[in-house]
């Protein structure tokens, strides 16, 4: 019951617990969606788009405009600009097609004097004048000419032998295009008998020229050729014509929507532009003018309007509340000076209660709405997004969290799409990012163009951009969340299509690897690489540069590859190789380490460390029947011991009793020997056994080994005198040292003394040398010990080293056959090394020990 | 003078009775541990000398109990011939280690000499300045007189200078050299095995078996000293 209970309670716990996830990845959808929408809003209300002179205009609200009035923002600047650089355009128009203010089609104009308004014209030139509406409508029908051949009679006939000139006096060397304006500065003259030396007998050349058809006159009733007197100057003047004309057209069409746009009561910009050539002095306005002095327009301005600007470039004067700056109208004035004579003034103005609907009032509607939220909006977004990316952080931490079955066992719970494989799911996540980008872009397009540049339907488009936001998120958090959960469960890599065909390959490989000989194993992978290397090579040859650049860089990679291949199997093999000699060393616990070793090294180092189990095992085994060996042999021997004792002891007895009987006393004696021996024996088996058992624990210490045959040699003085032997004692150097135990080396020394004592031929001499001697391990002290044996001896060197092995074979001398078994034993023990060499008669063991290096003085 | 001797093994036992004996002690017989324990209760006894190992009691147990309330000098008596046996003999407090199979004689030298260092120790005058001792071994400059547990001992001048030069710097190694520089006053060039002879000389004069000496000491290889007692 209580289990049940529990087991509900957990899944109530973990029920909740998704509802909470659940309801978090809500939120963060609605904290990405109400993020993008407020975006939407505040870049659809960044800008206003008003009504233009031809079309609608937009401007964009500056963001640094926050809070400021809109008369000191941006936007007002920016119409403000505009209108000026308008009204200055318009300005240099009217002064083209107005008469007193009107439009005038009578206007006469000087052709040749307009076509050169920019560049300014001679002192003297050709012209012709026309009236104003028949270049307009000239230009509008469009001008014709004919490709014309005429003789240099027809050419005389058709050309003028005149020509008129038009002087205009200006201001420095040549004439403005203002002052031809002006009648008082303008002088026309008929010149003639000029072009040729003899008038009466002009000779013109034959020429083809283009004729331009005259579909209207000037003011005098004439045509251009009438004017002119030499080919050049008609055509000169035939191209002033018509590219006067069309520049009128043009000029007439701006003004009209000039007209339209600034010459109207509802508008609450106020203009004055005043110009005074001469003595005239004309005025331009949508205001009426009642008088034209400098003052009285600024009062007049000042008087309708809160915000103004002044400029009087003659009088160097700019005056403005606005925060326009002085280049403006200086710029734009600049580029129409062919219009505007120095004595020019610029006022502007703007009735700031906007009473009027144009251009200021939708703008400042417009900037009434957006300035003062844009902070409180960018702030809302902020925060919405901060939100979005905590609980992006939380949730990453929350999903996909490990939890515990019914069994105790832990796991990450992994939905269904988590198990499609790992790159599919990639691609799928990059399509459908490209397709919400695509749908994006086309859906913005269609938008803009349906809402007229996002002019209109505001709602529709913050619902769209919320739409749009919450498919982004969905698509976002189910390929995020879904990498999350393989992360965690740790089958990123392992669901992925790379580490199947990895499997895939490892286990055809390794399948080849066990199931084929070796030779195979070497031949497949080295024919795989040559037919590989083949290949490339062909392709190369028949290949761009680009191809084989990449063919190379596969090669190379592949190269690489099977360096590191062939150096990990290096390695490895010097590991084994290593472990081998340590092995063979005497080293029988060391264990190849298989960590790092892969295919048939791994294999040889599982060999190998089998092999050497195997040597320690039975090392094992053996060391342990030695000892037991050692044990025996000494536990029998303390129980020989107890009864030799008393034969000791009672020999001893009766060889106090007064016994007169000579054979008696000789066999005592006998028996008294032969105890002896049996007590030597024993203490030398048991020694023996020991010392070949490793029972023994020796203590190093520096020996001098010429101190040791001095001390020695003191020792067994006696015991060789009584058989007449002269030990003669040869060194080098006064010492020698070596790292022995003192008493067993003493032990070793004893024993060959002893040998020497009991089979050498008495009154010889017995040599001791010590000598140093170089090897491949180091100096070695070699001690030699040579004495005549009296006997001779019938087994081999080896053999005498060998246990209960005695030279005389005879065992009636005194000795256990075990002195030189021991000393070698022990000398092996002590790291040295003992050798007997019988030649002949000559006996001599050589015992070597590596050198210690000491100095001498420290030695003493 | 009392001597107890216990070994399992009776032949041993009577062995060494024939021979303390004749040299006049009195000898009291144990076949183990237990009995010995009785004999120590009831009789006054001097010495004791006891086998290792013995049923019923060994001879370490015994050692024990017998150092709980009595200082009489103990002489083990064992087969086993390990330092490590002899060095436990001589903690748990025995004065001497015999190993089996024995000398007789070297045993009633032991014995003698025990018996002399427990009836005399004490009476010793250190005061003077020209006495040496170390352990047992005693020596008068002043008299060039010296004893070995009492006994006198006699010594060549330079087996006496020798000696007492180890004697005077007890625990320190003197190689042949050293040795001889000091003794001879000559600078040794390549000394010969003549130091060797006389310490030879020294040991079978002090010591009780030479060949396991107490006092003087060989370290094969390094040199001569005479132990700090």
């Amino acid at each position: 019951m209580k289990k049940e209970n529990e087991e509900k309670k957990d899944k109530k716990t973990r029920k909740k617990k998704k509802g909470a996830l659940g309801t978090l990845h809500l939120l963060q959808h609605i904290c990405f969606a109400g993020a993008a929408c407020l975006v939407a809003v505040v870049l659809l209300s960044s800008f206003v788009t008003v009504e233009g002179r031809k079309e609608k205009e937009t401007f964009f609200f500056d963001m640094g405009d926050t809070n400021a009035e809109f008369e000191d923002s941006m936007v007002f600047n920016k119409l403000l600009g505009r209108d000026i650089s308008d009204i200055i355009c318009y300005g240099a128009i009217r002064a083209q097609l107005e008469t007193d203010g009107k439009f005038d089609p009578k206007k006469v104009i000087d052709v040749t004097a307009f076509d050169n308004r920019y560049s300014g014209i001679d002192g003297e030139y050709i012209t012709a004048r026309y009236y104003l509406e028949d270049l307009l409508k000239w230009a509008q029908y469009g001008f014709e000419t004919e490709e014309t051949y005429m003789t240099g009679e027809e050419a005389d006939q058709f050309l003028s032998r005149t020509r008129e000139v038009t002087y205009v006096e200006g201001n420095g060397d040549g004439g403005s295009y203002l002052n031809t304006d002006l009648e008082q500065k303008v002088r026309v003259v008929d010149v003639s008998g000029n072009v040729f030396s003899d008038p009466e007998n002009p000779i013109r050349d034959n020429v083809t020229v283009n004729i331009l058809k005259n579909r209207y006159h000037t003011v005098d009733g004439k045509n251009i050729e009438d004017y002119v007197s030499s080919w050049e100057e008609y055509t000169a003047l035939r191209d002033h014509v018509q590219s006067a004309a069309e520049d009128l057209l043009i000029n007439y069409n701006e003004y009209l929507t000039y007209q339209d746009y600034y010459d109207n009561a509802d508008s609450n910009f106020v203009y004055f532009v005043r110009r005074t050539t001469g003595d005239q002095t004309d005025v331009y306005s949508n205001e009426t003018v009642k008088n034209k002095s400098m003052n009285a327009l600024t009062a007049q301005l000042q008087d309708t309007c809160s915000r103004y600007l002044i400029y009087d470039p003659q009088n160097m004067s700019f005056t403005t509340n606005t925060k326009v700056q002085e280049k403006t109208p200086r710029y734009v004035l600049n580029g129409y000076s062919y219009a505007y004579p120095d004595d020019t003034q610029i006022l502007v103005g703007v009735k700031t209660g906007y009473k009027e609907a144009d251009a200021f009032q939708t703008a400042k509607n417009a900037y009434s709405h957006y300035s003062p939220y844009l902070w409180q909006y960018l702030i809302v977004i902020v925060l919405l997004l901060g939100l979005y990316l905590l609980l992006m952080v939380v949730l990453t931490a929350a999903e996909g969290r490990a939890v515990t079955l019914e069994n105790g066992e832990k796991k990450v719970l992994l939905k269904g799409e988590d198990k499609i494989p790992t790159e599919i799911m990639l691609v799928l996540a990059v399509l459908a990012g490209e397709l919400l980008v695509i749908s994006g872009y086309q859906g913005a397009r269609l938008l803009k163009s349906v809402t007229g540049e996002f002019t209109e339907g505001r709602p529709l488009i913050c619902s769209i951009a919320l739409l749009y936001a919450l498919l982004v998120s969905g698509c976002l958090s189910f390929f995020y969340f879904s990498m999350v959960r393989r992360i965690k469960a740790g089958t990123l890599w392992r669901d992925s299509l790379l580490a199947m065909l990895v499997s895939v390959s490892r286990r055809a490989g390794s399948y080849l690897y066990g199931h084929t000989n070796i030779l195979l194993r070497v031949l497949i992978p080295s024919g795989a690489i040559l037919v590989a290397v083949l290949i490339s090579i062909l392709i190369a040859y028949r290949s761009t540069a680009g191809t084989t650049a990449a063919l190379m860089l596969i090669l190379i990679l592949a190269g690489i590859c099977v360096i590191l291949f062939l150096l990990r199997a290096a390695v490895g093999r010097d590991k084994i190789l290593t472990g081998i000699k340590k092995m063979n060393a005497g080293d029988m616990n060391y264990q190849i380490p298989e960590e790092g070793l892969t295919g048939d090294n791994l294999v040889l180092a599982r060999e190998v460390n089998h092999i050497g189990d195997g040597i320690r095992e039975a090392v094992a085994i053996s060391m342990k029947d030695e000892r037991l060996k050692a044990d025996l042999i000494t536990n029998v021997s303390h129980d020989i011991k107890t009864p030799l004792t008393s034969i000791i002891n009672y020999v001893d007895l009766l060889k106090r009793e007064n016994i007169e009987d000579e054979k008696v006393k000789e066999y005592i004696a006998v028996l008294d020997a032969k105890s002896q021996r049996l007590k030597q024996l024993t203490d030398d088996l048991v020694e023996a056994s020991k010392i070949s058992s490793g029972n023994i624990v020796l203590h190093f210490e520096r020996i001098d080994l010429i101190e040791l045959l001095h001390q020695s040699i003191g020792e067994f003085s006696e015991k060789f005198e009584s058989r007449g032997l002269t030990p003669v004692l040869r060194t080098k150097n006064g010492s020698a040292y070596i790292e022995a135990d003192s008493r067993r080396i003493f032990r070793v020394i004893e024993n060959l003394f002893g040998n020497v004592f009991k089979y050498a031929l008495p009154g010889t001499r017995v040599y001791i040398d010590v000598e140093e001697k170089n090897s491949e391990s180091g100096t070695l002290v070699c001690v030699s010990v040579k004495n005549i044996s009296e006997n001779p001896v019938s087994v081999s060197g080896d053999e005498l080293t060998e246990r209960f092995i005695r030279g005389d074979e005879s065992r009636t001398t005194e000795g256990s056959g075990l002195g030189l078994s021991i000393a070698k034993n022990l000398t092996t023990a002590m790291k040295g090394q003992m050798e007997v060499q019988v030649d002949g008669d000559l006996f001599k063991v050589v015992l070597q020990f590596p050198k210690l290096e000491v100095q001498k003085e420290t030695a003493q | 003078m009392n001597i107890l001797v216990c070994d399992d093994d009776r032949e041993i036992v009577d062995a060494i009775e024939i021979y303390l004996n004749q040299e006049g002690y009195h000898v009291l017989k144990a076949y183990d541990g237990e009995q010995a324990l009785e004999v120590l209760k009831t009789e006054s006894v001097q010495l004791v000398i006891i086998d290792i190992m013995m049923p019923k009691l060994d001879g370490i147990r015994a050692t024990i109990r017998i150092r709980e309330s009595n200082s009489v000098p103990v002489i083990f008596l064992s087969a086993k011939s390990e330092d490590t046996d002899k060095i436990l003999g001589l903690n748990v407090g025995a004065d001497d280690y015999v190993t089996k199979p024995f000398n007789p004689l070297e045993l009633v030298a032991r014995v003698k000499s025990n018996l002399r260092r427990y009836t005399s120790l004490g009476s010793l005058n250190v005061t003077n300045n020209a006495l040496f001792t170390a352990g047992g071994l005693c020596m008068n400059d002043d008299t060039k007189e010296v004893t070995v547990d009492g006994e006198p001992v006699k010594l060549t001048p330079i087996e006496y200078n020798i000696l007492l030069l180890l004697v005077k710097n007890q625990g320190r190694v003197f190689s042949i050299d050293q040795i001889y520089e000091n003794i001879w006053n000559e600078e040794a060039i390549g000394a010969d095995n003549t130091v060797a002879v006389h310490i030879r000389h020294i040991r079978e004069k002090i010591e009780i078996n030479p060949k396991e000496p107490r006092y003087l000491k060989v370290v094969w290889g390094v040199g001569y000293k005479v132990e700090k007692q």
